[in-house]
């Protein structure tokens, strides 16, 4: 008698493909890589049906997607490189979404199925610790049927290394509630900074005065915004503006050529220009020249629109420092253009997103009161501009915070002007510092070695923590970051990452709207 | 009547036909190209840590990159007694030694704002100010000497465990400007520096077997090091193809340690 609940079958899985992630980097002459495993495991849910003309017949169809996993994972190595080899690990995953679907059009009386619902192997098998340098296009492994392909482990900005959250959110409705009053809409993010005093303020006004176009179109600044958040490797704000531009009516195929290849889709040459100064204003390696400034110029971008150019630039670099050094999590935006809703409803809520995030400015003058204090010189600069009180306002809420003594965050200006060859904005914290007593040995000691014996331990770990976020990649800034977590409270982390993002924001609006 | 709607249903399919093939190989040629585009993304985000982003931007859009002028602090460390060590192991037993080797130092490296620019047999060529600007890149360099010695002698004792031979290593350290560019063949091409610097750094890094030591460093470095490093002068070196001897210095360790506990960082304002 046949035992019930049990069908025997063969599944044939086609079209399966490898990706081999080979790290490390160098030259390797010659070298030939094999990849051995004893069995591979296709772990997955199926739904049985007997056929209704003979129920002997059994249709097995696969519910949702399947977990691969190799047992007796070998890599190895022909021969031996010529120039000794560096890497740690060889990654085999699974092509996504190609990988093993059973074929469940010709019910097959044979058919052997095992749902296994709960445990699920993971799709991904470390594999040995020898490694070969640099990437190979392997051919297809022959008999096994494997097409071996390298890829890079950070392929796309999507795959950039990220770590979780280094800050939790707080929930403020009442603090919410007048932030958006004052500033008119809030984002999502300000929860995590909840733990200063005037973060959250600046940045809901920060980000309305960034979506307040007055000279420049709105497309042209938020492919900006894509290219400079791609730049800085910021997920993040990437799929942040990925998904407003989407919500407001870019085609998803555009969008895709757009951040697939920004500098070389096909833009018109007003855009080409401002997304090339973008790269270089946020890079400031080297700095924007004269030259850079004349090319615009050429493309019709100057006088206003140009300082608004300018400042959206820099305060996209500042919500992609705020934004990678506290690790906020990007899945959730990242997802959110493939929801069904989203897809749904796109046609539908365009219209009212681009009003509720898009705003045309009026030309407005900086009052005389708000001409004076720190920075002077680059606020001053964006006169006319809405952005320039909003401005204002957080710089002089920043320094006015006891999140963080004033020497402390001027020794942050000052690394990061420093770094940056800010000139200017060195001197102006030098400045403070001295006001604040610090004698000029110990700021010289500082600047020229991020250490002094006249400086706290708070004050090289907050130095050396500066220096980071200048020119950085996520995972390792994100880690010092979840080092200077640890020995900071809450609120002066916070404080720490937006005075650090602020100077960087001020040094390069400083260098491109007052030193050019 | 009936030939003339023939023949205007034979035009209507060609037509049809002609019209869907156009459309199917557009479609595939739109899919060429997003794949042409997806791997010139990959190429970006790859090579983010090996060269600047500038000259990645400028070999994406086949404007190419110009070679430039960089200041940067040369790194060049190698093993002490490698040939013999290599002939004392087996094949595979030497590169698993080898691959712990260069991954712990690389790791040191990275940890102190410099990449590697090459595996040069056994050797490393490392940089500091390469891939940007850096204005502390002596302190970093040496700091990463001394974090590379630290991970040796951690290595070692896995090594001893093993029952396998001990390494050392000899560091060299020069600081100067240098021709940071793309270099080589079209079809062999790298991101790297050419200089006096590369060559000085590579020579004392073989003057530390003379002196027994394992990290030295030369003028250049130590005027903009950091007080808290510990040196010692040694007599100026005679370097193969350098004319006048060479002032150097034995990197011995730092005054202090860099455990840092932060009290008292909060405003009283």
């Amino acid at each position: 008698m046949a035992p019930s609940n049990f069908v025997t079958g063969d599944i044939t899985v086609d079209d399966i493909r490898v990706d081999v992630d080979l790290n490390g980097s160098g030259l390797v002459p010659d070298s030939g890589i094999g990849i051995d495993a004893d069995a591979a495991a296709f772990d997955g849910n199926y739904a049985l049906e007997p056929a209704a003309a003979d129920p002997t017949l059994v249709d097995v169809n696969q519910l949702g997607a399947l977990a691969v996993g190799f047992t007796g994972f070998v890599t190895s190595f022909e021969g031996i490189c010529n120039v000794p080899i560096i890497g740690h690990s060889t990654r085999v995953t699974h092509g996504p979404g190609r990988a093993g679907t059973p074929r469940s059009d010709t019910p097959h009386p044979c058919r052997r199925a095992r749902p296994s619902p709960g445990a699920r192997r993971p799709p991904s098998v470390q594999g040995s610790d020898a490694g070969c340098l640099g990437s190979r296009r392997a051919e297809p492994a022959g008999s096994q049927g494997f097409l071996i392909r390298t890829t890079s482990p950070m392929a796309t900005i999507r795959d950039v290394e990220w770590l979780p959250p280094l800050l939790e959110q707080h929930r403020d409705p009442a603090r919410v509630a007048r932030i958006k009053a004052r500033a008119g809409r809030v984002q999502g993010t300000i929860g995590y900074f909840m733990a200063s005093d005037w973060v959250p303020e600046a940045a809901a006004e920060l980000n309305v005065a960034l979506f307040t176009r007055t000279h420049l179109d709105h497309d042209l600044a938020d492919l900006v915004g894509l290219a400079v958040s791609q730049g800085n490797s910021c997920r993040y704000c990437f799929a942040a503006t990925r998904t407003l531009l989407l919500m407001v009516g870019y085609p998803r195929e555009r969008i895709a050529r757009l951040e697939q290849n920004l500098a070389g889709a096909d833009l018109d040459a007003r855009t080409r220009g401002a997304i090339a100064f973008a790269h270089r204003l946020s890079r400031c390696d080297p700095h924007p020249s004269a030259a850079d400034v004349d090319a615009l110029r050429h493309v019709g971008i100057q006088g206003a629109a140009y300082r608004e150019l300018v400042a959206a630039i820099g305060l996209w670099v500042f919500f992609n420092r705020t934004s990678t050094l506290a690790a906020l999590p990007p899945e959730f935006m990242e997802a959110l253009p493939d929801r069904w809703f989203v897809k749904a409803f796109r046609p539908f809520v365009a219209g009212r997103v681009n009003r509720a995030f898009r705003r045309r400015g009026q030309p407005v003058a900086l009052p005389a009161s708000m001409r004076d204090g720190p920075s002077a010189a680059t606020v001053n600069a964006l006169d006319g501009l809405p952005v320039a009180p909003t401005l204002r306002r957080a710089i002089d809420a920043m320094w006015a915070s006891g999140g963080l003594s004033r020497r402390s965050r001027a020794f942050v200006c000052t690394t990061i002007a420093r770094a940056l060859q800010c000139t200017t904005a060195e001197a102006e914290a030098a400045a403070v510092l001295a006001h604040e007593g610090v004698e000029a040995i110990t700021l010289e000691g500082m600047l020229a070695h991020l250490d002094a014996p006249g400086l706290t331990d708070a004050e090289r770990v907050l130095v050396r923590f500066a220096r980071e976020t200048v020119w950085y990649e996520p995972a390792p800034v994100q880690r010092r970051a979840a080092e200077v977590r640890a020995r900071l409270g809450e609120r002066e982390f916070v404080e720490a990452i937006a005075t650090a993002s602020i100077a960087n924001m001020l040094c390069r609006l400083h260098l491109a709207l007052v030193v050019v | 009547m009936s030939a003339a709607l023939a023949i205007a249903a034979l035009i209507a399919c060609l037509a049809a036909a002609a019209t869907w093939h156009a459309w199917r190989e557009g479609r595939r040629l739109r899919a060429r190209l997003e794949r042409s585009a997806e791997e010139l993304q990959h190429l970006r985000q790859s090579f983010r840590r090996f060269a600047p982003a500038e000259v990645i931007e400028g070999l994406i859009q086949g404007t190419g990159a110009a070679p430039e002028k960089r200041e940067v602090t040369v790194l060049f460390a190698d093993l002490v007694g490698f040939t013999a060590l290599s002939e004392r192991l087996e094949p595979p037993v030497l590169v698993r030694v080898l691959n712990g080797y260069f991954d712990r130092m690389s790791r040191a490296i990275a940890d102190h704002r410099g990449h590697v620019s090459k595996f040069i047999g056994d050797g490393i060529l490392a940089l500091f100010g390469a891939l940007a600007p850096n204005p502390w890149q002596a302190d970093d360099a040496v700091r990463a000497a001394l974090a590379m010695r630290a991970a040796l002698a951690a290595y070692n004792k896995d090594l001893a465990a093993e029952g396998l031979p001990r390494l050392a290593i000899g560091i060299g350290i020069e600081r100067g400007v240098v021709i940071a560019g793309l270099i080589g063949t079209p079809d062999l091409m790298e991101f790297t520096v050419v200089g006096r610097a590369v060559n000085l750094a590579a020579r004392i890094q073989a003057a530390t077997r003379e002196h027994t030591v394992d990290v030295l460093v030369t003028a250049n470095v130590r005027a903009t090091l950091d007080g808290q490093i510990r040196l010692r002068e040694l007599p100026p070196a005679h370097l193969k193809g350098v004319d006048a001897p060479v002032a150097i210095w034995a990197v011995e360790g730092r005054h202090g340690s860099d455990g840092h506990h932060c009290r008292g960082i909060a405003s009283t304002t």
